[in-house]
């Protein structure tokens, strides 16, 4: 074996003592061959003995073996990167960074070329901590991954780099002088392909003191930690970090008949079998620093987990598990019940749970796979002891003690059949209990101490450190390279925010992107027909009440919510932290993280809507909260011009605004289009008017102004036909008023078919509201050449043209003007074909109206990544 | 003093009191001359020097080299460097500028000793720390068991072919002093092939040797020791054996998870370590934990059991004791219990036991509870009354130490001659407690005794 070329640099700043220890274990290595020289740099040490001592050991070995810089002080990192130019200089294989209160092993020359020899791969070998001073001995990686490497630095700057490192053009940042260069410099390797392995002998004896400059900067850990984080976007990133967490550290195990799978992201898995699982479990109790296991076992009744997939639920049903576990680490089990309620879809909050019942889906926190294993204690090892087909007992006993909660998921349909994920829980306990590798445990399989190791299912944090520490969505990128844009409301039922949500979200979909709705408000969500819409990947819930109750600090006269304590941002954070994009709809919750993720590099626009006005006239709502948290958002998008020219005049910067002026609230084929407006009676026909009011029974809408212009009309005799279809969300205890007898009160219609057959039978929609945004019912009526007549408020006038594409009247009085206007209407036909021509031919469509949002995500997600 | 007349630069200035560096002139040399030409030196003449110790060089007149140096002889100075002085300080520079070179290499010499001396001095000090709690304990030794593995209900076969058994070890091999495996069907001549040692983390192998008595002992468990504890730095290690016959049954420990701590090299195995124990001493301190008794042509053995025998009583135990100590005979085992303390040895007489000429004694020991620490048991023998509760250790022969529910030999140091002992004998019985364990449970019994004295001419 060739002598490798290894050259000591030993930076040196007030240790003019122990200096002499680190160089004369250098030099025993220089006179056995194994070391090539030694570069010792005074970092402007105040000591005089520092130099009368290098002056000594440069004599005394001689200008071919050792060099001696001096420098004004500049820093640990600057010494180094000095002694490292003039190491290089030489052409060395490879160097050795020593401290100068530090000493070489007696056998690390010989450790230099053996493991140089045998492994031509690495890059650089780090050694364990082998302390004295303070004897100790601390475990490190040992099979090192960039993902713990975000968690704790495994290599101490004593290791033995190769030459091609530094070639490569790494150096030490110079500007951290407070501790943690070392892990900088190592990272900044690795961002660039490089790549390090344990040394596995001993390489360094590290001096170890109570008061050192390591023992300084971990009080200064959290400051340096952010510091790192933000160098190194390339590794602190969410999508990085979840992927690193896949491939090599798995959060969950799916537990099904005889196979589990693996994975973070639930629809990437991957199989193993389930002896493979049972050992990689006990392999982590016995030795958690060197082996990983999932920290979440999942099972559930048969086909449950495909069922939530299929619906886009399983991301964020796994996300509130994890939530839960995070926030109360003792539990022993997590259970989900389903249960059905019509097309609505959500989460309730956690409640305590005894571990009896059905439980639909369980999922079980490591710790309880491990006590298991251990053969646990009282009522649990009794019921793993006599097998449990049922799994009632253990999951009792579980539950009595450590905890055990319940989320109720609200689902069409329910949990769908009788299954209960119980007994897969016990017999999987039950087989851990009798493993054959239980006697295993009883060895400590590490004699190091962990000290520069973290067990591995600590991966799991390293996506949390991108996130406040909050549990991030378990979503991979998607294999189609499109973006991943979420959209947050408060409430999803069928409204016009959530109906505009999915426009959008219909129009960048088609473009490739992936889109996700978050629900924030603590309420299920009303979805037609109980399904996902097709725009949707994923759906997940944010179930704190507090997230939509309007009881927080005010703005402007504007209430926020109470929700946002650390915990519940972080939580929010978390969910969000895997998207590019953010789009805001209405969501108070949203603002209170938004200012985060835009720091994370996530694009947060904010969708407004309406300005609500009270009954004293007074403007508020939810622009006034963006107002508030201008500053947070890179775009604010306006579902009019008019909702833009406001947010300006007070105070949005112009270049922020972008209007995505509303198009109809749900989609349709130019065929569909021109088949329903075939089926449009001609108005020239003679037969009696059909008037239509479609929308939420409030007053916001004028419910009341409605129910006196249909009485007006009845009382006019001319036989139109009256519809009134809707029901109330808001202000559903006020009464709506007396309605003619012949009123036609069809409820509620929310599918197309249902709303397309409304106005294409309807030659009138009226609509008094007080105040809107730019109302989609509208636009919806108008492209099927329904003839909107409307109060002019808000930015209804964008919409309609006046006596081109409908009426428009002031609101003042706006009873009177609508009933002359229908009955002017219904005694000249010809001019109410026009108008139905003229508003179904000006139809405005979404993809023109995104187009403006589209670019500049696309302009803006082009430079970021 | 070395300041000079201009401006200085030196930011390392020599220190106040450092004096003048002292030149002598010889005869012939113009000193008034010679001091002006060498500012900040300080120039006496050669003849009233003396035997001046602080003086670093001559100068001497060309042609003058020769009287000089007679003259520095004659007044002890001899050692003196000479310059030849023509007038030019020239002429001293190189010969300071060397002497000061190598006196920074003396100085260099000097701090690298300060630095070995240092690096020895701490490993000594951990030694001495050791050995301190070794003096403690009055003499009774520190030994741990710090690997146990039971053997397991699988075994396994070595192949055919000049296998290597490895089997990784999760303990810190520093200090490691023994190593049992478990091969119950060897015979003595075939133990006596296997070669084991450790290979540490820097690929050095420490030889361990086969403790003959282990052999005899015949319950299947061969020790193999390290002559002192592995001296070596803390590190990972694994443990090797060659020399295993092809079919050797060995026995093996739990199935593992993780595969790089099964056994390797086997036929079977399935994933399991070996059955092993491994024990660690203090490094640095002698003594094999392989006690031998050797053999000896022309004894007689007498075999005794405890029953008849006089029974125990204790003569020492330690006085820092606040737990259980005793010594009994317990009847249903034949066996003498000798219970000792957490606090130190303990150790029991049975006086004067008739047999005569007692030239050497062993005993069959056992640590009887399946759940008591790792006990130590030695032995002794003395003419009756010799040992008292002051002198007992110096009877005793070297400890044996035994993991719970195993048996084991303790044998006394051996008694040249016959006449010291006379017609009877007292032995002497000690045990205690390793490492850090309780003293529950602590059934150290004494099963058998052999008695040897020589054969009746």
């Amino acid at each position: 074996m060739t002598q490798p070329r290894v050259v000591a640099v030993i930076p040196v700043m007030g240790h003019p003592v122990l200096l002499d220890d680190a160089i004369a274990s250098a030099a025993a290595l220089l006179d056995e061959g194994t070391l090539a020289g030694i570069v010792a740099v005074d970092d402007g040490c105040r000591f005089d003995e520092t130099r009368a001592a290098l002056a000594a050991w440069a004599a005394l070995l001689g200008p071919d073996r050792m060099a001696v810089l001096h420098q004004p002080n500049r820093g640990l990192s600057a010494a180094r990167n000095a002694g490292i130019a003039a190491a290089m200089a030489g052409a060395p294989d490879a160097i050795f960074l020593l401290d100068a209160d530090n000493r070489l092993a007696r056998g690390a020359g010989r450790a230099f070329a053996a493991l140089l020899e045998a492994h031509p791969e690495a890059d650089w070998f780090y050694p364990a901590f082998d302390f004295f001073g303070q004897d100790a001995h601390y475990a490190t990686d040992q099979v090192p991954s960039p993902l713990m490497h975000m968690l704790v630095n495994h290599s101490e700057a004593g290791s033995l780099i190769r030459a091609r490192v530094f070639a490569g053009g790494v150096r030490f940042d110079e500007t951290l002088r407070e501790g943690y260069e070392d892990w900088d410099f190592f990272l900044s390797a690795q961002r660039v392909g490089f790549s390090g392995r344990p040394a596995g002998r001993p390489l360094l004896e590290y001096r170890k003191r109570p008061s050192s400059m390591l023992a300084g900067s971990h009080d200064l850990d959290a400051q340096l930690r952010r510091q790192i984080a933000r160098k190194h976007r390339w590794l602190f990133s969410a999508q990085s970090a979840l992927t690193r967490e896949h491939e090599a550290f798995p959060r969950f195990a799916f537990v099904g008949l005889g196979e589990v799978a693996l994975g973070t992201d639930p629809s990437q898995l991957r199989e193993i079998g389930a002896d493979a699982f049972e050992a990689m479990v006990l392999r982590h109790a016995a030795a958690p620093l060197r082996h990983h296991a999932p920290a979440m076992t999942v099972l559930g009744a048969t086909g449950l987990t495909d069922r939530l997939r299929e619906a886009g639920l399983l991301h964020g049903l796994l996300w509130a598990v994890e939530r839960r576990l995070l926030a109360a680490p003792e539990l022993a089990a997590v259970a989900v019940r389903c249960e059905g309620a019509g097309e609505q879809v959500g989460l309730g909050q956690a409640e305590g749970w005894d571990g009896g019942g059905t439980a639909d889906l369980l999922v079980l926190p490591l710790a309880t796979l491990i006590a298991a294993a251990r053969g646990g204690d009282g009522a649990l090892r009794e019921a793993l002891n006599a097998g449990d087909p049922s799994g009632d007992a253990t999951l009792r006993a579980l539950a009595a003690e450590g905890g055990a909660e319940r989320l109720t998921l609200t689902l069409p349909g329910g949990g769908g059949g009788e299954d209960d994920a119980r007994p897969g829980a016990g017999a999987l306990l039950s087989a851990l209990a009798r493993s054959r590798f239980r006697s295993a445990l009883d060895t400590a399989w590490d004699w190091r101490a962990p000290g520069g190791a973290w067990p591995r299912t600590r991966a799991h944090d390293a996506p949390r450190l991108t996130a406040s520490g909050g549990p991030v969505l378990p979503l991979l990128r998607g294999a189609g390279g499109g973006l991943d844009i979420a959209f947050t409301v408060s409430i999803f039922d069928q409204g016009g925010v959530e109906k505009v949500a999915r426009a959008v979200a219909r129009e960048f979909a088609v473009e490739g992107h992936r889109c996700h709705l978050v629900v924030t408000g603590g309420r299920p969500a009303r979805l037609e027909h109980g399904a996902r819409p097709p725009e949707f990947a994923t759906i997940s819930f944010l179930s704190d009440p507090s997230a939509a109750d309007w009881a927080g600090a005010e703005y402007l006269g504007t209430a926020e919510t109470s929700w946002g304590n650390p915990e519940e941002r972080a939580a929010l954070e978390g969910l969000l932290r895997p998207m590019d994009v953010v789009v805001n709809a209405h969501s108070p919750a949203t603002h209170k993280v938004a200012g985060a993720l835009r720091r994370g590099g996530t694009l947060m626009v904010d969708h407004q809507h309406v300005l609500e006005v009270s009954d004293y006239g007074r403007a508020y709502g939810p622009p006034i909260l963006t107002l508030a948290y201008e500053h947070a958002y890179d775009a604010v998008a306006t579902c009019s011009q008019g909702m833009a020219d406001w947010l300006a005049a007070h105070g949005v910067p112009a270049e922020k605004l972008i209007p995505v002026v509303n198009a109809p609230g749900y989609p349709m084929t130019g065929a569909e289009v021109a088949d329903a407006l075939a089926l449009r009676r001609d108005p020239g026909a003679g037969a009696p008017l059909s008037v239509l009011y479609l929308g939420r029974l409030d007053e916001q809408k004028g419910i009341d102004r409605v129910a006196a212009i249909f009485s007006r009309l009845s009382e006019a005799g001319r036989g139109m036909a009256l519809t009134l279809a809707g029901r109330a969300v808001v202000n559903a205890d006020r009464p709506i008023g007396p309605l003619s007898p012949e009123t036609r009160l069809p409820g509620p219609l929310s599918t197309p078919a249902a709303l397309t057959a409304a106005f294409t039978a309807a030659d009138i929609l009226v609509l008094p509201s007080r105040y809107e945004g730019l109302p989609l019912v509208v636009l919806e009526a108008q492209r099927l050449g329904c003839v909107p007549v409307v109060t002019d408020v808000g930015a209804v006038a964008e919409a309609v043209r006046g006596g081109e594409t409908g009426i428009l009247v002031p609101e003042e009085g706006c009873v009177d003007s609508m009933v002359a206007a229908i009955l002017r209407l219904d005694s000249d036909r010809g001019a109410l074909a026009a108008l139905s021509r003229d508003a179904a031919a000006r139809a405005r469509d979404w993809t023109v109206a995104t187009s403006g949002l589209r670019a500049w995500i696309a302009e803006k997600a082009h430079n970021r990544r | 003093m070395l300041r000079s007349r201009g401006e200085s630069h030196d930011k390392t200035p020599p220190k106040a009191v450092t004096p003048p560096l002292r030149v002598l002139a010889a005869d012939g040399i113009d000193l008034a001359a010679a001091a002006a030409a060498l500012p900040g030196l300080e120039v006496v003449p050669a003849a009233q020097a003396g035997g001046d110790g602080r003086a670093r060089l001559c100068l001497v007149a060309p042609g003058a080299d020769a009287d000089a140096q007679a003259a520095l002889e004659a007044a002890g100075l001899g050692h003196l460097p000479r310059v030849v002085w023509n007038g030019d300080p020239a002429a001293l520079v190189a010969g300071m500028g060397a002497r000061l070179e190598a006196a920074l290499a003396d100085a260099g010499a000097a701090r690298r000793s300060a630095a070995l001396l240092r690096r020895e001095q701490e490993a000594l000090n951990r030694r001495f720390k050791a050995l301190e709690g070794l003096a403690w304990a009055l003499g009774g030794p520190q030994a741990s068991l710090a690997l146990d593995w039971p053997p397991g209900p699988a075994t396994a076969t070595v192949p055919e072919g000049s296998a290597t058994l490895r089997q990784a070890l999760p303990v810190d091999v520093s200090g490691l002093a023994a190593v049992d495996l478990l091969l119950p069907e060897l015979t003595p001549e075939e133990a006596g092939e296997v070669v084991v040692a450790i290979e540490d983390s820097e690929g050095h192998l420490h030889p361990l040797a086969l403790a003959a008595t282990s052999v005899e002992r015949a319950d299947g468990w061969l020790r193999f020791a390290a002559e002192t504890p592995l001296p070596v730095d803390p590190q990972d290690g694994v443990l090797l054996a060659e020399g295993l016959p092809e079919g050797t049954i060995i026995g093996l420990g739990h199935p593992v998870p993780d595969p790089d701590f099964a056994a390797h090299g086997l036929e079977g195995g399935d994933g399991c370590t070996l059955a092993l124990r491994v024990w660690k001493g203090i490094t640095g301190t002698a003594g094999s934990m392989a006690p031998t008794a050797p053999a000896v042509a022309g004894l007689v053995h007498e075999r005794l059991l405890p029953a008849d025998l006089p029974r125990p009583a204790l003569i020492a135990r330690p006085r820092a004791a606040r737990d259980h100590v005793a010594t009994d005979f317990w009847a249903k085992e034949n066996a003498v219990l000798v219970h000792p303390s957490t606090a130190g040895p303990v150790c029991a007489r049975l006086a004067r036991v008739p047999v005569a000429g007692v030239q050497r004694a062993s005993a069959v020991v056992h640590a009887a509870h399946p759940r008591s620490g790792v006990l130590g048991f030695a032995m002794g023998f003395a003419a009756p009354g010799q040992a008292t509760s002051d002198n007992w250790q110096q009877f005793l022969g070297p400890w044996t130490y035994l993991a719970p529910g195993s048996w084991g030999e303790v044998h006394a140091p051996p008694q040249p001659s016959a006449a010291r002992m006379g017609r009877s004998c007292d032995l002497l019985l000690a045990t205690c407690v390793a490492g850090e364990a309780t003293n529950e449970s602590a059934w150290a019994l004494f099963r058998a005794f052999r008695l040897s004295r020589s054969a009746p001419e």
